[in-house]
């Protein structure tokens, strides 16, 4: 398949596919609310004795355990309490309805005595909600500013191509992870950030590659989408590859037995999925339709001209 | 492009590779040179508690400790310690029972740093004394103390502890030379000593070592700062390992001993793996140029890891691991586009030399661009996040100059030299037949 037929790809239908995942995500978000970790809304913890005991036997018991009351564990640690090791997991709820039992459940399927396993106790997030709210206003002046510094360079078009990437880069991965109840935690927001960071690397070298070389002779004859459609071509590779090189530490990471780094890992894969079709489908064709329309205007303007000089 | 000399070529070569083995040995190579001991760049990278494990604290609050107070105090452990370096510490309340702080060890693993910045956070509230009645406080951190640092003077160094109005006046009217002033933190006596007149504003207490005066400045800014006293018998402080890998669970941990985090052995591998596969294809595919790639990269790679392990607040968790990768693969995307410039201009026929200017200078302003794009987003990011969020812009950042620096300045002047050599074949540079590449083959 040429790559050129997947630049075919009408702008209407892609911005009807964004909008149906967006109705989706407001749908299912309004109903299951957003999937957080304890980082962002805090949780439980539960400790166990685990002093001349195989951990990882007492871990995997606890952890069946914890799946069948369904409560989901984040993160596990060891420590070393100075006479005794315990083994402290952190699960996502906040509150545990019948706690006393699972802790009866827990040292009775891992053979242990109920007194080594310790009462539930609930732990407060890691992240201030000030922090989240500043992070948001950091992507979101991070936005502007590169709007404004696009509208010197890449005139009009350019800064409204990149702009209307950054603002649908968010919006679908935050959609998207609605949708596939991925954590939001500190994770997936640098996945944010590097979702945005390379969607505009990729973006920013499309429009450079055609402010630097539209004007030239040889392309003197095409029309906007294919001189647009023949700079993305070029950069059709070296996207591939950043994508890609991506979504391979992913797919690496999916393989670490932690429900915290797998969902980290499908956060990064998410991540670079979105910028690669941002960048490579969604920008080439709003870029070329806002040319056309622009051009259009220009051409209809100094036709209007001629007549009224006339 | 300026020519220079095969002469020239060879003393530039020679200088690199001197320059290119001192840059790795230095980033990658701990050395021990009798009691002195190195632990190169790489090794001096500090990693947060999720990877390699580290050291926690609890301490166990006082009854009827209110949830705001409680807040209050976890909100001041964070800002604390962010500003000792470890912007990754994990800090919670336990139900209304304790305090929670995990962090990462200090690279060399020299335990008492960690420890006795633990033991400080939970130490209490600074007051002074006329005697060991509780009743003769005349200076209370929480209500007297506004400034706390330590300086050094005349070989000599010193806290210096700096007042309010009330704390000021009260300072005076009781240190004179008749009263011996004693020292107490969380209610244990810490030292006395004989008072003397109020020359300045501000108490010195003298100490024999900068340690030791760090360690008490950060007591007593902790002990005013947080707003709440601990059971300090009952605080614990001791090891941990990682959270992320069942392998930590076997680790002896006694003597801090662990196995790294499965994700982190995961991420090297993968990262180690992708990195050579790259570096063999590009030699492979782009010969002369994927040389220079190497060379080069391996240079911007040095500075990468000298600027994180220099910058205090760097602190290497998981998601700042993906931000090096990600920095290192944009930097691999510069380098490729400038190849794939010169392959252009090389294609439309030009000559090789030309090629290799006109190709390098078209792919400056696509370089630039992805570059300011890239550093514009990370810094404003970096300024107004905290937590992993920020170290991950912060790295990316690094990367983004690293990128820079090997894109604009290292790869095109290897390539400069490689061809200063005398090698002129096209075929060296990936580029055969008067202008078709191997990609048209």
């Amino acid at each position: 398949m040429k790559i050129t037929k997947i630049y075919n790809t009408p702008l209407k239908y892609m911005l009807i596919v964004l909008a149906s995942i967006l109705a989706l995500a407001i749908i299912f978000g309004a109903i299951f609310g957003v999937n957080t970790s304890t980082e962002l809304s805090g949780g439980s913890q539960i400790k166990i004795d685990v002093t001349d005991l195989n951990a990882g036997q007492v871990l995997g018991s606890a952890k069946n355990t914890l799946s069948k009351n369904h409560l989901i564990v984040e993160g596990n640690s060891v420590e070393n309490n100075g006479t005794k090791t315990y083994l402290v997991i952190n699960v996502t709820s906040r509150k545990i309805a019948n706690s006393d039992e699972i802790r009866t459940q827990i040292a009775t399927n891992a053979g242990i005595d109920e007194s080594k396993v310790l009462s539930f106790k609930t732990i407060s997030p890691a992240f201030k909600p000030l922090s989240i709210v500043l992070f948001g206003v950091g992507v979101l002046v991070a936005i502007i500013v590169v709007f404004v510094v696009a509208l010197f360079r890449y005139k009009l078009n350019g800064a409204l191509t990149i702009g209307l990437a950054n603002l649908v880069n968010i919006i679908l991965y935050l959609s998207i992870l609605i949708l596939t109840r991925i954590w939001v935690n500190s994770a997936s927001l640098v996945s944010l950030v590097i979702s945005m960071i390379i969607t505009n690397i990729l973006v920013v070298s499309l429009l450079e590659n055609i402010r630097n070389h539209a004007s030239l002779k040889q392309y003197a004859g095409l029309n906007e989408k294919e001189i647009t459609v023949h700079f993305a071509e070029k950069l059709f590779i070296p996207s591939v590859f950043v994508c890609g090189a991506l979504c391979l530490m992913s797919v690496a990471l999916l393989f670490v037995i932690n429900a915290y780094v797998q969902l980290f890992a499908l956060s990064l894969m998410v991540a670079s999925l979105i910028s690669f079709f941002i960048s490579q489908l969604l920008s080439v064709s709003v870029y070329y339709n806002l040319l056309s329309v622009f051009n259009l205007k220009r051409k209809q303007k100094s036709s209007k001209n001629v007549n009224s000089k006339k | 492009m300026k020519l220079v000399k095969k002469s020239t070529s060879i003393t530039l070569t020679v200088i690199m590779s001197v320059l290119l083995c001192l840059a790795l040995i230095l980033t990658f190579v701990p050395m021990k040179l009798g009691s002195l001991s190195y632990s190169s760049f790489a090794g001096n990278l500090k990693y947060a508690s999720d990877l390699k494990g580290g050291m926690f604290g609890e301490y166990y609050l006082e009854d009827s400790t209110s949830t705001e107070d409680i807040n209050k105090a976890v909100n001041s452990f964070k800002t604390i310690l962010n500003d000792q370096g470890y912007p990754n510490a994990v800090v919670l309340s336990v139900g209304a029972e304790k305090i929670r702080v995990e962090i990462g060890n200090t690279p060399n693993y020299d335990y008492s740093k960690t420890r006795s910045l633990l033991t400080a956070l939970g130490v209490g509230e600074f007051d002074l004394r006329t005697s060991t009645d509780e009743k003769d406080i005349f200076i209370s951190g929480r209500q007297h103390i506004t400034k706390v640092q330590v300086g050094s003077s005349a070989n000599r160094t010193y806290v210096q502890i700096s007042f309010n109005a009330e704390g000021l006046e009260a300072y005076k009217a009781h240190m004179n030379s008749k009263t011996t002033v004693y020292v107490y933190m969380g209610g244990n006596l810490q030292t006395s000593f004989s008072g003397s007149s109020v020359v300045t504003d501000d108490m010195y207490l003298t100490f024999t070592d900068y340690d030791s005066a760090e360690d008490f400045a950060l007591k007593v800014k902790l002990g005013s700062l947080v707003p709440i006293d601990f059971k300090t018998d009952e605080t614990v402080i001791n090891f941990v390992s990682t959270p992320y890998s069942s392998l930590g669970l076997t680790a002896d941990i006694n003597n801090g001993s662990y196995h790294a985090s499965s994700a982190l052995v995961a991420i090297y591998i993968v990262i180690g793996l992708i990195m050579v596969g790259v570096t063999v294809y590009a030699i492979l595919r782009y010969k002369a140029f994927g040389v220079a790639n190497l060379l080069s990269g391996l240079f911007a790679i040095c500075v990468m890891i000298f600027l994180m392990q220099a910058l205090p607040f760097v602190e290497l968790s998981i998601s700042s691991l993906i931000a090096i990768f990600i920095g290192v693969v944009v930097m691999e995307y510069g380098a490729l586009n400038y190849v794939l410039k010169v392959q252009e201009e090389f294609s439309e026929g030009k000559t090789l030399v030309s090629s290799l200017e006109s190709g390098y200078k078209k792919s400056i302003a696509l370089n630039v661009a992805t570059v300011v794009c890239g550093l514009i987003i990370s810094a404003i990011v970096a300024v107004l996040s905290s937590g992993a969020i920020r170290v991950g812009a912060i790295i990316i950042a690094i990367s983004m100059l690293a990128s820079a620096l090997n894109n604009l300045c290292l790869l095109p002047w290897f390539v400069k030299i490689y061809y200063c050599f005398g090698n002129r074949k096209e075929s060296h540079y990936g580029l055969n037949n008067g202008g078709a590449t191997n990609e048209n083959n």
